[in-house]
This record gives structure tokens, sequence and C-alpha cells, in this order.
């Protein structure tokens, strides 16, 4: 059963204007976490000054790497880190620090945590921070670009999505690195922590009037709070296909597949429990055919992206292989049999994912940050939802899939 | 039954050896999720052994192949049935272990009887076999295009050339082809034994159901263990340079180490010396990346299988020579100069703290327990206890001069 058993726990409080706590009171990991998140639309112009800002974080104060990570290393080897995400047309920067419990350490870890991104938090960026930070982006972004598959995957999202902020590169872009400096990243911080929507994430063995008291101490002054606008869609017409050549020994296939599911309900668990049928975990319609009965990939998965509902399939091939790949991938989708074993294994594995979500603190906070980003306000009945799909509600999803993009990173050796 | 409750919170473990010879650890978790193992003592380090009174030579890639064919059962596919039970099944091979593990939330016990008795039968048609090849030829030439990949095992190749332990684990294009269903056969009658694998279980289990039915399976199974040839191998030192289509150079500098016993507590020493002389508060990664030559700290990997280990630093860089140069002159000077006592003291909280975080999770903690095949975690985390600055240094000295040092550079 999927217990929520953080649900009965869980609380949400709003501390101040558009800036909220997420209280969990559970004590089953050995760790207490604290994370504060700010959320705006993702925009071309501003998302590389906040990937910056996010690297400039993780530098700790004045930029000073190494003196942060001699504190952490004092506080048991605690994690704290400043990550950018995505969420559909939404840019996310989130602050993390994760430290072992005060009981198990047997000193006062918690309290060092809570002052050290507090510290963070109401520092500036210095001169210093910004040139590593700029030096570390690029080699990031550079470096990513390296690996065919991811690359494969972000290009078949611009091409699919071209005029939609879910197409925007969150963690920024090379050319405009240069063109940024303290000043700005400095009116940004100060603009995300004054008018940015904002949510804290405390949980662990600590009382409620605890993490109230840290999350206070985390919130300046607030004004001119903005409203989030409403993640509209925007896709290409027809299906965009495109390819580039690379010195690489196998090719790598990227495509997108649109459904026309919602992402909350039954609807959002239908979605999962097709994902699992055509590309989960060991046995899948295309790890099948493709695959094993095929031999023509040693890697061919897929994920369902919830703030667009777009299945995305990719895979490694020989060189020459590519387009018969993609014809038994698109053979697999229109001919594909439902059965209710399969069905049944499909429901099992959807629910194992959700229960495996409860395991971890970011599987629970970033399923509450779902929830919110998709103005989902009512408690949702997963497991009652799934147990009531039936064949012709996965048939039906299956019919609705459109192909919209492919992109091949193919080899040229 | 062992029970283990005095040590630090989430390590708590039951340790118990059935007379098969098979060790079973028990790791109980209060989490949706329960993992069950099986790890087995052959890697793909493990090519030469003794079997029955014979000697065999097996291609490279042999206990990765294996591996893939397990889930082939004359029955059909292993990972179809586990998802019929709701669970995901999964494996992989190293030098020297293959792993067979599952995740559920329900079934657990049906599953864990599926894992064992499948781990247990070998099943290997020829055309399963011949098909097999196809796909881990595609896994091999996707890590070919992975630098990072390619760094590892040039350096590799150049410390210990010729050596299972610079090999691929998956082999190479014309040593899959070597592998048979009789090749197969064989390697899993001589090492798949009762007393070369070790039963892991994490998460809200029955110790006592966990432990009955490992004996009521693996009891009647054969008891012959091969025995696989200690690889002394003298160290050799080189350096070579890759060409591929990449943006920013890769590099890995691998150095031998010294095997000794007390591989748990050498794991964590080793440890606290990438982190103390590598990590992000080295004095190395300050200097690096003050001159712009490296934006990340680079990833130190150690591993030690059957008479042979190395200690390799790896990463991306924008000059890496330098960055090669400096780290064999860091190696030099930290084996020459002591860690100061707040240094070593931070360090062990560190450790601690990485230790214990790491291991509360489920899958980690039995794949943690499954490399610590011969200490329970709760042994293993009263070991971190019991380091000190001599053990520290000592294992420092286990850090050979040679150096296999690649470079992947833009084409």
């Amino acid at each position: 059963m999927i217990t929520r058993e953080y649900e009965k726990t869980y609380e949400i409080t709003e501390i101040s204007e558009a800036v909220r706590l997420h209280y969990f009171d559970e004590e089953k990991f050995n760790t207490n976490f604290i994370s504060v998140i700010w959320t705006i639309p993702a925009e071309k112009k501003n998302v590389t000054k906040v990937s910056l800002l996010a690297e400039c974080l993780r530098l700790g104060i004045d930029g000073n790497r190494h003196a942060l990570e001699e504190k952490l290393s004092e506080m048991y080897g605690a994690v704290f880190d400043a990550v950018v995400l995505q969420k559909g047309g939404r840019q996310l920067l989130a602050l993390n620090i994760e430290c072992i419990k005060d009981s198990v350490a047997g000193e006062k870890v918690l309290k060092n945590a809570a002052g050290l991104i507090n510290d963070i938090i109401n520092s500036k960026i210095a001169d210093n921070a910004l040139t590593q930070a700029k030096r570390r982006l690029k080699t990031r972004l550079v470096t990513k670009n390296d690996l065919a598959a991811e690359y494969a995957i972000e290009k078949l999202i611009d091409i699919t999505y071209p005029n939609d902020s879910f197409s925007v590169h969150c963690d920024g872009y090379i050319d405009d690195i240069d063109k940024i400096d303290t000043k700005e990243l400095n009116e940004l911080f100060n603009e995300l922590k004054c008018s940015a929507h904002t949510d804290i994430f405390i949980s662990g063995e600590l009382t409620k009037e605890k993490a109230m008291s840290i999350s206070k101490s985390l919130i300046g002054r607030r004004e001119n709070i903005k409203k989030l606008p409403i993640d509209e869609i925007n896709i290409c017409f027809g299906c965009a296909a495109t390819s580039e050549k690379r010195l690489i020994s196998q090719s790598r296939l990227a495509v997108a597949y649109t459904s026309k599911l919602n992402p909350w309900g039954k609807d959002w668990c239908i979605g999962l429990v097709l994902r699992e049928i055509l590309c989960g975990a060991g046995s899948s319609v295309l790890y099948d055919s493709v695959r094993q009965e095929e031999g023509l990939c040693y890697y061919i998965g897929g994920r369902l992206m919830r703030f667009r509902m777009v299945y995305v399939i990719d895979a490694g091939v020989d060189s020459g292989n590519e387009d018969k790949t993609l014809k038994l991938i698109d053979e697999a989708i229109n001919s594909c049999c439902i059965d209710e074993d399969k069905l049944d294994a499909a429901k099992k594995a959807v629910l194992k994912d959700l229960k495996a979500t409860e395991d971890r603190r970011t599987g629970i906070i970033n399923e509450k940050l779902n929830e919110m980003l998709l103005g989902i306000t009512i408690e949702h009945q997963a497991e009652k939802d799934i147990q009531t799909i039936t064949i012709k509600d996965v048939m039906s999803a299956l019919k609705g899939l459109e192909k919209k993009g492919v992109f091949i990173v193919a080899s040229d050796k | 039954m062992e029970v283990k409750l005095n040590c630090p919170s989430g390590c708590e473990t039951i340790h118990h050896k059935l007379s098969c010879g098979t060790e079973v650890y028990i790791l109980p978790r209060e989490r949706n999720i329960k993992v069950g193992a099986v790890a087995v003592n052959f890697g793909a380090n493990d090519v030469e052994f003794m079997f029955e009174n014979k000697y065999y030579r097996m291609p490279y890639g042999t206990a990765h192949f294996l591996e893939h064919q397990m889930f082939e059962q004359q029955w059909g596919n292993v990972s179809g049935r586990f998802i019929e039970l709701g669970a995901e099944v999964n494996a992989f091979t190293d030098g020297g272990r293959t792993v067979y593990y599952f995740k559920t939330a329900e079934n657990f016990m049906e599953c864990f009887r599926l894992l064992l008795n499948f781990v247990e039968t070998p099943y290997f048609a020829d055309e399963s076999v011949e098909n097999e090849k196809s796909i881990i030829k595609n896994e091999i030439t996707m890590y070919d295009d992975d630098p990072n990949w390619r760094a590892f095992f040039g350096a590799m190749k150049m410390l210990y050339p010729d050596s299972p332990i610079s090999q691929e684990i998956a082999g190479n294009t014309e040593s899959i082809d070597k592998i048979s269903p009789e090749v197969l056969y064989t390697c899993h009658r001589a090492f798949y034994t009762p007393r070369n694998m070790t039963v892991i279980c994490a998460g809200d289990v029955c110790a006592d159901e966990i432990i009955t039915e490992t004996d009521k399976i693996f009891s009647s199974a054969d008891k012959n263990t091969a025995e696989a040839k200690c690889l002394k191998i003298q160290p050799s030192e080189g350096k070579t340079e890759i060409l591929m289509d990449i943006n920013i150079q890769r590099f890995c500098a691998a150095y031998p180490i010294e095997v000794s016993k007390n591989l748990v507590k050498k794991n964590f020493i080793l440890s606290m010396i990438a982190d103390n002389t590598f990590g992000e508060s080295s004095e190395f990664f300050k200097e690096m990346s003050r001159k712009g030559l490296i934006n990340e700290p680079p990833s130190v990997e150690f591993f030690e299988h059957k008479g042979l280990g190395y200690f390799a630093i790896s990463g991306a860089a924008s000059r890496a020579d330098k960055v090669v140069e400096e780290i064999q002159n860091t190696i030099k000077r930290a084996k020459n100069r002591s860690i100061n006592s707040s240094d070593f003291s931070r360090e062990m909280k560190r450790l601690t703290g990485v230790f214990i975080r790491s291991i509360d999770d489920c899958e980690t903690a039995a794949i943690t327990q499954a490399r610590f095949k011969e200490k329970s975690l709760a042994e293993a985390a009263l070991e971190i206890n019991k380091i000190t600055i001599q053990d520290y240094e000592r294992v420092l000295d286990m850090i050979g001069d040679k150096c296999g040092i690649c470079i992947i550079s833009k084409k």
C-alpha cells in the first residue's frame, strides 16, 4: 500500500507572503534536511544568470569552497549544494543541506547546518566567486555536450518545443556567461529573495517550532511578489526531425511522442502505466522488440516528462541501424497489444515506484513541488486510481500518442 | 545467528553463516521498498582458475556475459517474472564480483526464492548466447564513446598491460565471440557455489524466513568452488593519448596499491586519503582551480582483487598534462608528509557521516554490504573508530610509485 506516511506529519504553513514552510516530522532517516527553493519563469534572458548564481552559491561565502568543505567535514560530512532544476517552463534554484542527526553524531550538527545555509543566503556574491563560477559553468556545459546521449535529448526538446520555455536551457548558455557581472548577479539574488515564490522544506529530528524558527531566519524583507505566469505549452507543427553527425562509435537517437493525458489524477497514473508497458525497466514492448528480438541496441529507455506529458524514448544503435530502429519503435507502439497480465505487471511496477518515492526525502519533496506547480490541491489517491485502470484506458492513451520529434546524433566513424 | 545492535544508528545487522558456506546479512530498515541481493565472488578479473584439478583460461568478458545470460531461463526471461510479482530485478559485474538484486514493495519472499533459484539454475541456449553477443557488442560500443571510461581503461592498460584488471568489464568484440554455452556452464559450476555467494537483504524483512529459505535452496547445490588465479603482476608505467570528438580533455592517473588484509578498514582509509589529497578542501584542488586548470575536483576510485589493486584519479581539465603532473607531485608530497591531527580528526568525522548517510538507503546499504563481504555493516562502522594516523600513513605508503596515465584529447 502507498502509505503516504509522510502526509500524516506533513504541514504547510505560509510564513510570509508567497513563502511556504513544508514540514515533515519523520525520524526514519539518519539525517536532517533543509531545502530552500525559489521558483521563477524560465526565460532565456535570465537562465544563465540563475545558473551562474547557483554556481556561486555552491562555492560558499566569498567563493571559498575550501573553507566551506572544511566546515561541512566538521559537520560529519554534511552535504551542501545549490542546484538549478527545470519543471516545464519554470526554473527553480534550490539550496539544500543534509547532515546526520544530532543524536547520531552526538553533537549539534543541525544548528550549524542551519547557520551555514543562513549565512550563504545572506551573503553577497563576490568577484572571486563569479570568476570561478563562470569557469565551472563553462566546463559543465561543454562536458555535457560531450555526451551524445544527453545532447540528443536536449536537442530533441529544442526542436519539438522551439517556442516554448520548456526548451530554454535552464543550466544556461555558454555565450551569455561572460556578459554577466557581480552587480547583476547580486541584484538577481536580492530579487529572488524578496519577490520569488519560495518553498522551504525541513524534515528530520526536530519540532515544528524549531523548523519554523529556522525557516523564518532564512527569510528577509518581502516585496513586489511576482505571480507565476501560466506555463503555456507551445509545440512544433507536424513532426520535427533533425540529425547531426559526430565522430562517435554509436549513433544516439531520441524520439518524442506527445500524449493527450493530463499530468494529474488518474490520467497521470495511466501515463505512468503506459510508460511502463512501452519502456519500463526489464521487460517492455520496446526492450523486447528492439533489444531482445532484433539485438539492435544495448540501451533503450524512455521517460514521461510530466510538465509536457511527452514520452522521450532514447537508444544507442550501430551506425546504419538508425532508420530501422525508428521504424521498429513506431511499429511497436502502433501494434502494441495489451493484455491483463501486461497491464497488471505495469500497475505493480508503477505502484512500486510510487512507494519508492516515499523512501527518499528528495522523492517526497519532488512530488510536493510537482503538485504545487501543477496546481493540484486535492490529495491524489494514486493507489485507488491505478487499481481502476483498464486495458481500454491504456489503449486509448496509446492511440493518443503522436510522434512530434526525432533527433539523431549519427556516428560518422 | 549474530545480531549486531551495539553500533551507530542505521548500521544494525543480522549475520548468519549457513552450513553450506553462504554468508547471510540482513539489514533491517523501516522502508516501503525491500531489497534482496546475491553477490557471487566471480568478476571480470577472474579469467584464469583451477577447478576440479584442471586449469581454465576464459575469454575476457565472461563474468559479465554470464550475468546477462543468467536472466534467460528455460521457462523465459527472469525480468518478466519479477515484474509480475511487482518487483524490479537488476545485476552488475565489476572486477571481483557479480551482484544480482531486486527491489520490491510486495511479495518479498516469492521474489527472494525466485532470485536464489535463478542464480542457481543455468540455462544457456545457443541461439540466446549468439543474440546476447550482439547486445553486448552494442554495450561495448556505447562505452567506447564515453571519454571518462576510455581514460580510465587507457591508464589501466599502461599500469597493468595484458592483465585482466586493465580489460573492460564486458570484454572486447573478439573475446565475446569466443564465449560459448560450454564456457558459461563451466564458470557457473565453478563459481556459483554456496560458499562463494553472499546473500544480503535490506528493509522491513523477516530474518528467520530468509535464513531458512536460503539454507533450503542452497544446501543441495554443488559445493566445490574454483580457485581463481592470484594476479601477481608487476605494475608498469607509461602514458598514452587517445583522440576523441570531445570539447574538453579528460585524464586518468592510475597507481598500484599493495594488497593487504582488512579490506574494509583499508577502503575507509583510502576514502580519507582521496578526500584529503584531492577533494574540494584539498590544497591540490585549491591550487588547480586557482590556476583555472580544473573546475571540479577529480574523482578517485580504488579497487583490490586477488592480488592486484589500483588507486585512480580522473577528471576533466583544460590542460590535462599539467594536472597529471601535479597529481604525481601531490602523491609524492603526501607520502613524505604526514596528515596533521586536525585534518585527520576532520576526515574521521566526514567519513563517519558519509558512511552513515550513504547506508540510509536500502539499495546502497545492500550494495555496500556486498562490497564489504567479510564484515557486516555494523562491524564496518565500528572499524572507522579504530583508524589511527599511523594506519593512515601505512595505507598511504601502500600506494606505489609507478603510474599509468591516459589523456583524452580533442580529435
